[in-house]
């Protein structure tokens, strides 16, 4: 709804208040005056009837009907009389006056008083006439009702024209009373949208001069609305001065974090660089433990080696180098020595072989502490060396690396290896995932019984060709609470674990652009970890290889 | 005629004397019933009349009237008796069914030649103007209201006069007189009367 002036608002509302008293006033007039007519057209009628009765009373007294119609014509005098009619006391009519004829009727049904009857077409009066207390027939007059509509027709324009009359002079009125309201007020909205775009708050409103007669609730919104914009002002400047005070602390508190900030950064990258230590530490410390375990069998090897056995039959040689050709063609221990070369050969050749191994191992394992060094002095330089592998390839190496372990704990190895193409992955990485994952495995099944103890380790590809790694075991499980942590830094079941491991896990998957996702249907249901590898890798792969 | 032809020719005596009984049966019933005719209207008139002195009673007024209610009001009927007996048996019934201004009606019948008695109406029967004069005479200053129903009487000094126009009963009015006997009329019924003096 469009917003009006409260001009026009005041001018409106003072209209629809004369206006409404205005109808109520010509309402009440109309009314008043029909009634009034209708009282005065009765009582015209009584009177009418009484003088009409009292000159009819000699002439119907004597028969004389020819003199009571020459009395019933004067009724011309009065034009609301549209039919006059005289019956006699035998109900005879005798005389009339008007066009109209009433028909005849009984007399006795005609009471001695005046008969009022306006519910028809006209307005009828039965009036009797009597002398001294004799009836002597009954006189009836018929009104027009015409008038009473010309009456009420009149009334009705009268009342318009007063109507319409009050209006213009309410709306005259209105305009010049209305402005003691609308003049301040309007000056004082002026005022407000002038503060409002100035903001210049020592303003002061004035009320107009011009209207003298300002109502006391306008004159007082004045006074309180200066000052209102006298605590406006106060208020305004009191802000400006907190502002600036604000300012200067802002600036103060800025300068302060800038500083936390440089102190946080430093602390943070001690703790990234602890945490990669610690990264650090972990994996070289698995490789390191795998190390151990093939010096151990290196040690076991040259401990009970072969060739101290050797030695004693080279001393025993010696001692018979004068009769060597007797001895070993007589003495019984001499006919030996053949063959015990010969199976000495064998187990030394078995030996060279497993230290050869072992050694292999040793080497690949310390090129693998190298290869961790080196990534995680890239990791803080910001660097990932990804390379087009085949994660096959990683696994089958590990295993390998990892098998004297896994021999060891009588782990029993299940390899489900589909073709998979090549991805661009982080080997350091990958091969951290996949050892922490197996070194878990192994320690969930530390609790089964040797001959169950399964690690099953499958690489294929899944949904839309996405290549993963999924390394499932039949240990202790995981609990329902423990997988929603399992992932988190510093969350571990272990007695003697400090929670990095699978949280290394995660993040080296994640930022191979692949994922570790873990699930388990509860303790002593075994555990299956899955590792997802980057989608468009795989597919890059893919179709480089179609090319290809 | 057929029956002509087969009927003897009659002698004009025998004709004549037919005719003259025939005549004669005619005139005899034509008078009897002309005499009924007469008699009926008469009591017509009377009945009327009688209705008329009534209605005078209320439009007169008398000045010295006793208003004692146990008192008759009297109304005299003089005049020959052959034809006053049918207005006071009018009267009479009238008598017996109204009062005029309360007081019971009585109706007092006196021949030509007797006496004239005191009554605030007193009703004079026949073309006797020396009846007239006289009841005048004897009834001057005792505001009687004398009525006659003859013509001329109104102008002889009957304050009241019925007479007839076009079969209708009407009655004329002598003021002067009225105004000596000091008897009052309202004007409505002064406006229905010929006023003759």
């Amino acid at each position: 709804m469009k917003a009006k002036s409260i001009k026009w608002e005041l001018i409106r509302n003072q209209l629809i208040v004369a206006a409404v008293v205005l109808v109520v006033s010509c309402l009440a007039f109309i009314t008043n005056s029909i009634f009034t007519f209708e009282r005065s057209l009765i009582r015209n009628a009584n009177s009418t009837a009484k003088v009409l009765s009292l000159n009819l009373a000699p002439a119907i007294s004597f028969m004389d009907y020819k003199e009571a119609k020459k009395i019933m014509a004067s009724l011309k005098a009065e034009p609301t009389v549209v039919g006059a009619y005289l019956y006699d006391n035998n109900g005879a009519l005798q005389a009339t006056y008007g066009e109209e004829r009433l028909p005849d009727f009984k007399l006795a049904d005609i009471k001695k008083d005046d008969v009022l009857d306006i519910t028809g077409q006209y307005v009828s009066l039965i009036h009797p006439i009597v002398v001294d207390t004799e009836s002597l027939g009954v006189l009836i007059l018929r009104f027009s009702k015409g008038v009473l509509k010309e009456e009420f027709t009149s009334f009705a324009i009268i009342a318009v024209l007063i109507f319409g009359v009050g209006i213009l002079v309410s709306f005259i009125l209105a305009s010049f009373t209305q402005r003691s309201l609308s003049t301040p007020v309007k000056a004082l909205a002026e005022f407000v949208k002038e503060i409002g775009q100035s903001k210049d708050y020592s303003l002061r409103f004035q009320s107009p001069s011009a209207h003298r007669r300002i109502p006391t609730e306008i004159r007082s919104l004045s006074d309180e609305f200066n000052q209102m914009i006298i605590k406006i002002q106060e208020k305004d400047l009191s802000i400006k001065s907190a502002n600036e005070d604000l300012e200067i602390k802002i600036r103060e508190r800025t300068e302060e974090l800038q500083n936390l900030q440089k102190v946080a950064l430093a602390n943070a990258r001690a703790a990234g660089i602890s945490e990669i230590a610690v990264g650090v530490l972990h994996n070289i410390g698995n490789i390191i433990n795998s190390i151990g375990i093939s010096t151990e069998i290196l040690s076991d090897t040259l401990k009970n080696s072969k060739l101290a056995s050797m030695i004693k039959v080279n001393e025993l040689l010696d001692s018979h180098s004068v009769d060597l050709g007797s001895f070993i063609t007589t003495d019984p221990r001499g006919k030996a020595l053949p063959d015990f070369y010969r199976k000495l050969a064998m187990a030394l050749t078995e030996e060279h072989k497993k230290l050869k191994g072992e050694t292999k191992q040793i080497v690949g394992k310390i090129e693998l502490i190298n290869s961790v060094v080196r990534s995680q002095q890239s990791y803080a330089k910001g660097q990932i060396f990804s390379e087009h592998l085949s994660v096959r390839k990683i696994v089958e190496d590990l295993l390998s690396m990892l098998h004297s372990m896994l021999a060891r704990h009588d782990v029993k190895v299940i390899e489900k290896f589909s073709d998979v193409p090549d991805i661009e992955i982080d080997r350091v990485k990958l091969s951290h995932v996949v050892v922490n994952i197996i070194k878990n495995a192994k320690e969930a099944m530390e609790s089964k019984d040797p001959k169950e103890r399964i690690l099953e380790i499958e690489i294929g590809r899944g949904e839309e060709g996405i290549i993963f790694l999924a390394i499932s075991d039949n240990g202790e499980g995981i609990s329902q609470e423990s997988l929603q942590n399992i992932f988190a830094h510093g969350f571990t079941t272990k007695s003697n674990g400090h929670g990095f491991g699978l949280h290394f896990c995660a993040n080296s998957m994640t930022e191979m652009g692949g994922r570790l996702m873990v699930e388990s249907k509860g303790l002593g249901k075994g555990a299956k970890f899955t590792m997802v590898f980057d989608k468009k890798s795989s597919i890059k792969k893919e179709h480089n290889e179609l090319r290809g | 005629m057929i029956i002509d032809n087969i009927r003897p020719v009659q002698s004009w005596k025998s004709i004549r004397i037919r005719l003259s009984t025939l005549l004669a049966l005619f005139l005899v019933l034509f008078l009897n019933s002309t005499k009924g005719l007469a008699d009926s209207s008469e009591v017509l008139s009377y009945k009327l009349q009688t209705a008329f002195i009534y209605q005078f009673t209320k439009w007169v007024e008398w000045p010295a009237m006793d208003k004692n209610p146990d008192l008759p009001f009297v109304i005299t009927v003089i005049g020959n008796s052959s034809a006053s007996s049918s207005l006071i048996i009018q009267l009479n019934e009238l008598a017996q069914l109204k009062k005029i201004l309360d007081k019971k009606i009585k109706i007092l019948s006196v021949e030509a030649g007797g006496p004239i008695v005191k009554s605030p109406i007193i009703i004079v029967i026949g073309k006797d103007a020396s009846l007239l004069r006289r009841v005048l005479v004897a009834t001057r200053g005792t505001s009687t209201l004398v009525i006659s129903d003859s013509s001329g009487f109104g102008a002889l000094g009957a304050m009241i006069n019925f007479y007839k126009e076009e079969d209708k009963l009407r009655f004329e009015i002598n003021r002067k007189a009225l105004e000596k006997e000091k008897l009052v009329v309202g004007s409505q019924l002064l406006k229905l009367a010929r006023i003759v003096e």
